[in-house]
């Protein structure tokens, strides 16, 4: 009836859990939220600042040099939609002198989060810096992938700029130029962007998107996004849904299907299956992923390259 | 030290100090009948249950601790109602009710248009980013709850041991009957935002069942399920601000872990001399 | 509402002749000074039907046995006067009131596997629960309360063992503490419901003793019993049931082999002068039976106990018509 020394199984047992839990939290804490290694390294008395994604952290990194030390809430490849944070995260924000959100939508409870907490400086919302009636709105809400235009991209770097100069006002000039130099690459960008979809035949920019983040870089360099699979990150689509997109796509001649690398493909690849189209599941959008696409200039470099590559 | 005093610098902390052992106290109150009632099942109905109540709150803009308690008592009371009136098997009924509750929440959930990150925090719950107006909050439902079991302390301890002479005696047991469910409903309300919808019955149920372990007077083992209700929260919470990772679940692994231990050394473990229950139970 | 056992009862009751002034009680002058009065009341749980055509008039100071074989409605007689068990019709009166009304006044000591006896409760909280009631919301209990508790625990000798856990008691100290409850609670009629059986003769004889004592005080006893030696000699009244109540009187009337013969079915064995009953709906219905005996693993079996697993004790809604099908 009883097994042979129960007592004996069970601490085993748990010092079996227990060492497997200590293994595991090792693992994960290793893997931080390490921005690019190309950055400056922070100075002594550089101040926190927290950014919501990894994608705005790095365009907060390189406006703020050495001066500031940056988080990013999100770490890399995590989801913001289903994130949940971790005591780290909590003390970054209430030791930050400036927390950077996305805003439209994309970071609401990430923002809420930090009111609750609160943090030691002001919430910059990026969103709001950009110009009148850029905002692409669909179903009457916001669509906040704003900085996958670069041309938007400029504008937040020129809003966190402004913020950071107000926060280190000593520092002011040397942020000034920080933020020109950046400026200048990301014009550079933006041109290079328009030079590789250029080479894209008029008759292949139709294109289905895993979940809607390429709006305004459709529209930027001149796409057309057909229709999105998932509607809300983290609700599978309905069965209705799927024939929708089905039946749109095959209206249109859509000729690919953009998945992120943070999203499981299977999906993408069913719907691409069905209706004989080219998947291309390595973007990304609201995260930054390994090397090259560790920046905010490689993450747009590289997705560029995958899309022109599935069009052309 | 520094481990200790540090942490306690930051406002979130302390805030999520005072629910833990807010929670702790309130669960290991009401865990204490629940346990003796055999009731855990109920503790996870209603958990789930609260789960509808959180998404229409967030629909309909009111306060997530209303739509959580409606939620959750509404169903208590229907459960208790099934249970006395209907001769379905209990588990039968809990076991559809609450999942039936749970999928209502899914697809409403899925129903929503736009992001609503906000209710995956309820599934786990975040003890670290609960705000000052929750915390009044919960401490006002939480001192309820204990005002309550103080109050009706001989009569909650007089129905649950013998309801049937209890109730020949004069005590009102059915309506204490619903009463208790509906404590056991807010005391869920109560712990959701900190440990979550998934695992908030190790809050209710572990440190009773530890404490069950370790003493046989009614009176030292709610103390001492309190006792390790409280401390496993707080340690729990330490121990997930020095590792980094998620507190509910630390906070339950820890009170688990007191449960191992009192199970392998406690005097009356369950290990060496296994437990016989009674027929009772309502 | 129709009963798939009301014909049946009726049937098996209208060839009975009455027993003396027993089974039918000329309602009007008995009602009067009765304690406890049921008139014509049919009742049971869920749609099984347990009692039918109950009619009952106990006086104040009685002690009274109910006997009957399992599933007879014994314990159901008590639950309804208990106020535990609302009748399907008929009238209850307990007290002067109806059933409940008069609650405090009234202890009720249920069948020893109703409770969990590893509740981690001391002898004395045990018996404190008697005071509760009374002492209402808020009150804490007082001097009178523990004097109260510890003359009671002193009354069934166990004033020793306040301390201790219940779980760790035998049983027949259990029936100790649960009869102490009841007289700590101070009530006017007690309803005890297998109050002696399983334990061994001197706890029965001390038990008996008490209950005999309050009695004679003019407190109202009302147990249901198995032991029918235990109910000739030491009860004064005895009340066999079956279904319905099929004799009323003083305590040798269960003795008569008519009335053994009309309650339990003619399964009856005379051992040198003792009787036992062989109960055949034991043996029928142990796996769902109601009226479970308390088993005290040290006692030897005796003659009328049946052997075999403790059947579950707590649906009642299960069994108590089935019982008699064994009788035919």
């Amino acid at each position: 009836m009883t097994p042979r020394s129960p007592r004996g199984i069970v601490v085993r047992l748990a010092a079996g859990v227990a060492a497997l839990s200590f293994a595991l939290v090792g693992c994960v804490a290793a893997d931080g939220s390490a921005l690019a290694p190309d950055l400056p390294s922070p100075e002594p008395g550089a101040i926190r600042v927290v950014a919501t994604t990894t994608v705005l952290a790095d365009l907060v990194a390189r406006v703020g040099g050495s001066l500031i030390r940056v988080t990013s809430l999100v770490p890399k490849g995590g989801e913001i939609h289903t994130f949940d944070p971790r005591p780290a995260t909590l003390v970054a924000i209430s030791e930050a002198s400036l927390v950077v959100v996305n805003g439209l939508g994309l970071d609401d409870p990430l923002t809420d989060l930090v009111g609750t907490v609160g943090s030691k400086g002001p919430v910059l919302r990026l969103g709001d810096a950009l110009p009148p009636g850029s905002i692409l709105v669909e179903e009457g809400l916001a669509n906040p992938h704003a900085w996958l235009n670069v041309a938007h991209a400029r504008s937040y770097v020129a809003a966190i700029a402004t913020a950071l100069e107000a926060i280190l006002p000593a520092k002011a000039s040397q942020i000034a130029t920080q933020a020109a130099a950046f400026d200048a690459r990301l014009a550079e960008l933006d041109a290079w962007t328009r030079t590789q979809l250029a080479a894209v035949p008029q008759a292949n920019r139709k294109v289905i998107v895993l979940h809607d983040a390429f709006p305004y870089f459709a529209e930027a360099y001149g796409l057309e996004v057909i229709g999105s699979v998932i509607s809300t990150p983290g609700q599978d689509p309905s069965a209705g849904e799927i024939a929708d997109l089905l039946a749109a796509i095959k209206s249109s001649g859509a000729r690919a299907i953009f998945s992120e690398a943070q999203f499981s493909d299977k999906l993408a690849h069913a719907i691409a299956d069905e209706a004989r189209m080219v998947v291309e599941s390595n973007l990304y959008d609201d995260t930054l992923g390994d090397a090259p696409a560790d920046s905010y200039e490689g993450l747009i470099r590289w997705d560029v390259d995958r899309i022109v590559a599935a069009l052309r | 030290m520094e481990l200790v005093v540090d942490p306690l610098t930051h406002a979130f902390f302390v805030r999520a100090m005072l629910a833990a052992i807010l929670v702790g106290t309130v669960c290991a109150v009401v865990g204490t009948y629940v346990v003796l009632k055999g009731l855990a099942f109920i503790g996870e109905a209603v958990s789930h249950a609260a789960f509808p109540g959180l998404v229409a709150a967030f629909v309909f803009k009111v306060p997530f601790l209303l739509g959580a308690g409606v939620a959750a008592v509404g169903t208590a009371l229907g459960i208790g109602l099934v249970i006395r009136r209907t001769r379905i098997r209990t588990d039968t009924a809990i076991g559809v009710i609450f999942v039936g509750m749970f999928a209502l929440g899914l697809f409403w959930y899925s129903a929503i248009k736009g992001f609503v990150a906000d209710l995956f925090s309820f599934l786990f719950g975040n003890i670290l980013a609960i705000s000052t107006g929750d915390l009044v909050s919960l401490v006002a439902l939480g001192a309820l709850i204990l005002v309550v079991v103080l109050v009706l302390w001989k009569e909650l301890l007089y129905a649950t041991f013998d309801p049937l002479a209890a109730a020949a005696s004069g005590l009102p047991v059915g309506l204490l009957e619903y009463l208790f469910l509906v404590l056991v409903a807010l005391t869920i309300v109560v712990s959701l935002q900190a440990v979550g919808i998934i695992l908030v019955v190790a809050m209710l149920i572990t440190p009773a069942a530890t404490a069950q372990l370790l003493s046989i007077h009614f009176n030292r083992l709610m103390l001492l399920a309190v006792v390790i209700g409280v401390g496993g929260a707080i340690l729990g919470l330490y121990a997930s601000y020095w590792l980094n990772v998620a507190s509910g679940a630390t906070i339950v692994l820890v009170e688990t872990a007191v449960f191992g231990l009192a199970l392998v050394l406690g005097p009356r473990t369950g290990l060496a001399s296994r437990r016989r229950r009674g027929t009772s139970a309502p | 509402m129709t009963h798939p056992h009301d014909a049946r009862s009726h049937e098996h009751a209208s060839h009975l002749p009455p027993i003396g002034s027993a089974a039918g009680i000329d309602a009007g002058h008995a009602r009067a000074h009765a304690d406890v009065w049921l008139s014509d009341v049919t009742a049971g749980y869920g749609d099984r039907l347990a009692l039918n055509g109950v009619n009952l008039a106990v006086e104040a100071g009685s002690l009274l046995a109910v006997v009957g074989p399992n599933g007879a409605g014994k314990s159901t007689l008590l639950k309804l006067i208990a106020g535990l068990l609302k009748p399907w019709s008929g009238r209850v009166e307990v007290l002067g009131h109806r059933p409940g009304v008069a609650a405090r006044r009234v202890a009720y000591v249920p069948q020893a596997e109703t409770v969990d006896w590893q509740f981690p409760v001391t002898v004395e909280d045990v018996v404190m629960m008697g005071r509760y009631p009374a002492l209402g919301v808020l009150r804490r209990p007082g001097r009178d309360d523990h004097r109260a508790v510890t003359a009671a625990l002193e009354k069934v000798s166990m004033a020793q063992h306040a301390g201790t856990q219940i779980g760790a008691l035998s049983g027949g100290q259990r029936r100790r503490v649960f009869l102490a409850r009841a007289l700590a609670s101070e009530p006017d009629l007690f309803l005890l419901d297998e109050p002696v059986t399983g334990v061994d003769i001197t706890t029965q004889q001390e038990l008996m003793d008490i209950l005999e004592g309050e009695a004679k005080r003019g407190k109202t006893v009302i147990a249901t019993t198995h032991d029918l030696p235990t109910a000739a000699e030491r009860f004064q009244q005895v009340a066999a049931i079956n279904r319905t109540v099929v004799a009323f009187g003083p305590a040798s009337l269960i003795l008569d082999p008519d009335v053994l013969a009309r309650t339990y079915g003619g399964h009856v064995l005379v051992l040198g002068g003792q009787r036992a009953i062989l109960d055949d709906a034991h043996h029928h219905d142990e796996a769902h039976g109601r009226e479970a005996h308390f088993h005290e693993e040290s006692r030897p079996a005796q003659p009328h106990r049946h052997r075999g697993p403790r059947p579950a004790t707590r649906d009642e809604s299960r069994d108590a018509g089935s019982t008699t099908d064994g009788e035919g």
